[in-house]
């Protein structure tokens, strides 16, 4: 409803509630949204034929094409742990430096460094695939035939975004620990068995199941604020590219509050 | 079409698969590093207190971890009970006369808990058998009595503690010393000084009583003396009486009818009224320097135009050049009293 000149602006109590009621409205359509995904992910074997040559393109793309940079980033987060921690003789002798490493990579920025690529590679293009097709009537299309676009669309970037984020973290945490004991050859010798010895006694259950439930979680959210978000279109391709922004900063800031939210649930 | 398009099935299935192999390997190797799947032996201990001791914290042996603590817990005598898991490999190290012993690490850090074995070819102790430590008096006693295999330590703050340690053990051992040898009851070296101080004191004593011997009579003399003089000053006819007689030299010198006295008077007030001249003239003087300023001024000036007059009477043409011409000159040097503030 447009305000006309002759009409009073509404009063800021009004325009807090009305925010309110949108908000929890997104919410609930959010949650029903996500219900409706987990409903059709496990039928999705039976219902979706074609469904699965999806998954594997979007794990082609989510986590094979991006393997390279997750590798670079980790490579150059365990090489600067290790240097830096080298400085420090107190780290060396007693072993903080390997704490410090799984701490870093294993808990905590591999799955963080990880979906954010994920999310800025996939997440937009996601949002920016749903989008179009909503403008261009394909949603209505499929619709038309009997097809469900959750099944079709929704679920195979659910599971191969999901799959991808976890099978990455793992590379990410692989390549970071193995770049740090290669940089640590150059600053301070050590015998491989030694090393990884030491790091695998400092790697605990708990830093392992946070780092694997962190990506697989981090994979739902990047999957379903992109979904979500490029249903959202209307009718004009000028509103592609406010989806697209309004989807990644959704899934920045959830994804930051999801790490925040985890590692002081596995804290205890 | 690109590889990883054609083959793009295998491809995802070998990226998913080598991820999956990769966290097996990785749980394995943590299995098998942190020995999850090694039963191991366990020891009960006690310890005073908690602080520093957490379940899972490893057991040392000469750097080596051999265990981990089980658990921790809190008695009905308010005494820590542990509980730790030995590993399976090292449980031969575990000797009768062993000693737990709790290491807080380096500001907190690297910390666990030393196994101290015993110093003996003895078979290890059995599966559940208690291990003192270091809090207890069994644990204490193993190690005062050198039943324990203790390694020498080469962190620095520990040799600190070490030293400190030794010395606080020197100054309590030094306390018993000086008590024992106080109360008689050691011979001990500082019992003998204190024997050597006593046997000084006494020769101080005997030196000192055959030397009063020779002092003594000076003494005598002295105050001999001094009791004659007491008594010449108390003589009715001595010296103070004769001083304080009216009839004698000082009074009689005194006793002029003041002649000296108004002398004395005279003298001084002749001396205040010049004093007073002498104000009066000063003051005179002081008032009268602007008046004696211009006067000079006014010298100044005649005598400065007597010399243009003698200079122009020696310059007249009719006589010579006539009265050169002069820059005027003021008075540069006035008092202070003529500058207006």
């Amino acid at each position: 409803m447009s305000l006309t000149s002759g009409e009073e602006h509404p009063s800021v109590l009004a325009r807090w509630g009305s925010a309110a009621f949108e908000l929890t409205a997104n919410l609930f359509y959010a949650f029903g949204f996500f219900w409706n995904v987990l409903l059709e992910t496990f039928h999705f074997r039976s219902r979706s034929k074609v469904g699965t040559q999806v998954l594997v393109m979007q794990i082609l793309f989510t986590g094979v094409n991006a393997l390279f940079i997750i590798t670079l980033i980790a490579v150059s987060l365990g090489t600067v742990i290790i240097f830096y921690g080298n400085q420090i003789p107190t780290a060396v002798s007693t072993n903080l430096v390997y704490t410090i490493l799984i701490t870093v990579i294993t808990r905590e920025l591999g799955p963080l460094l990880t979906a954010f690529i994920v999310m800025a590679r996939s997440g937009v293009a996601i949002a920016t695939e749903l989008s179009s097709m909503v403008v261009t009537h394909e949603i209505e299309a499929y619709l038309a035939i009997g097809i469900n676009p959750i099944s079709y669309l929704v679920v195979p970037r659910f599971l191969g975004v999901t799959l991808s984020m976890i099978a990455l973290n793992l590379y990410f945490n692989l390549s970071g620990l193995a770049a740090s004991y290669l940089v640590a050859q150059f600053i301070h010798p050590i015998p491989a068995s030694e090393y990884f010895s030491q790091l695998m006694a400092q790697l605990t259950p708990n830093a392992v199941s946070l780092s694997v439930v962190k990506s697989l979680i981090f994979g739902i959210v990047i999957s379903l604020v992109s979904s979500l978000n490029g249903f959202r279109a209307q009718q004009s391709t000028t509103e592609i590219p406010v989806i697209v922004i309004r989807a990644v900063g959704q899934g920045f800031g959830l994804l930051i509050v999801v790490n925040i939210l985890l590692t002081l649930a596995f804290a205890g | 079409m690109r590889f990883r398009i054609r083959f793009a099935q295998q491809v995802v299935g070998f990226f998913l698969l080598l991820a999956l192999a990769i966290l097996v390997g990785v749980i394995i190797l943590m299995g098998l590093n942190q020995r999850w799947f090694d039963r191991g032996y366990h020891f009960t201990s006690r310890f005073e207190t908690a602080d520093g001791l957490t379940p899972g914290m490893p057991i040392h042996l000469r750097g080596f971890e051999i265990g981990k603590v089980s658990s921790v817990d809190l008695n009905s005598n308010n005494r820590v009970n542990v509980v730790i898991q030995i590993y399976s490999d090292y449980y031969d190290k575990i000797k009768p006369n062993s000693v737990l012993e709790l290491d807080k690490g380096t500001f907190g850090i690297g910390g666990g808990l030393n196994l101290l074995p015993g110093r003996n070819l003895l078979p290890p102790m059995e599966n559940g058998s208690f291990i003192p430590s270091t809090d207890t008096i069994l644990g204490k006693n193993l190690l005062a009595q050198g039943l324990v295999d203790q390694p020498t330590s080469n962190d620095q703050l520990g040799a600190i503690l070490a030293q400190v340690q030794t010395t606080l053990g020197n100054i309590n051992q030094l306390l018993g010393d000086v008590n024992a040898a106080v109360e008689g009851t050691s011979s001990n070296q500082l019992t003998t000084l204190l024997a050597g101080i006593n046997l000084t004191v006494r020769d101080l004593n005997r030196l000192l009583a055959e030397s009063s011997q020779g002092l003594v009579p000076n003494l005598t003399a002295i105050t001999g003396d001094l009791a004659k003089l007491s008594s010449q000053l108390r003589d009715p006819k001595g010296l103070i009486p004769k001083l304080l007689d009216p009839q004698g030299s000082i009074a009689t010198m005194l006793n002029d009818h003041n002649q000296l006295y108004n002398q004395v008077t005279t003298i001084l007030s002749q001396i205040s009224q010049t004093m007073t001249q002498v104000q009066g003239v000063a003051s005179y003087v002081n008032q009268s320097t602007p008046q004696i300023t211009g006067v000079l001024e006014d010298t100044r000036t005649a005598l400065h135009n007597a010399d243009n007059v003698m200079t122009g009477l020696a310059n007249n043409p009719l006589l010579k050049g006539g009265i050169p011409e002069q820059k005027p000159q003021h008075f540069q040097a006035p008092g202070l009293r003529d500058e207006k503030f």
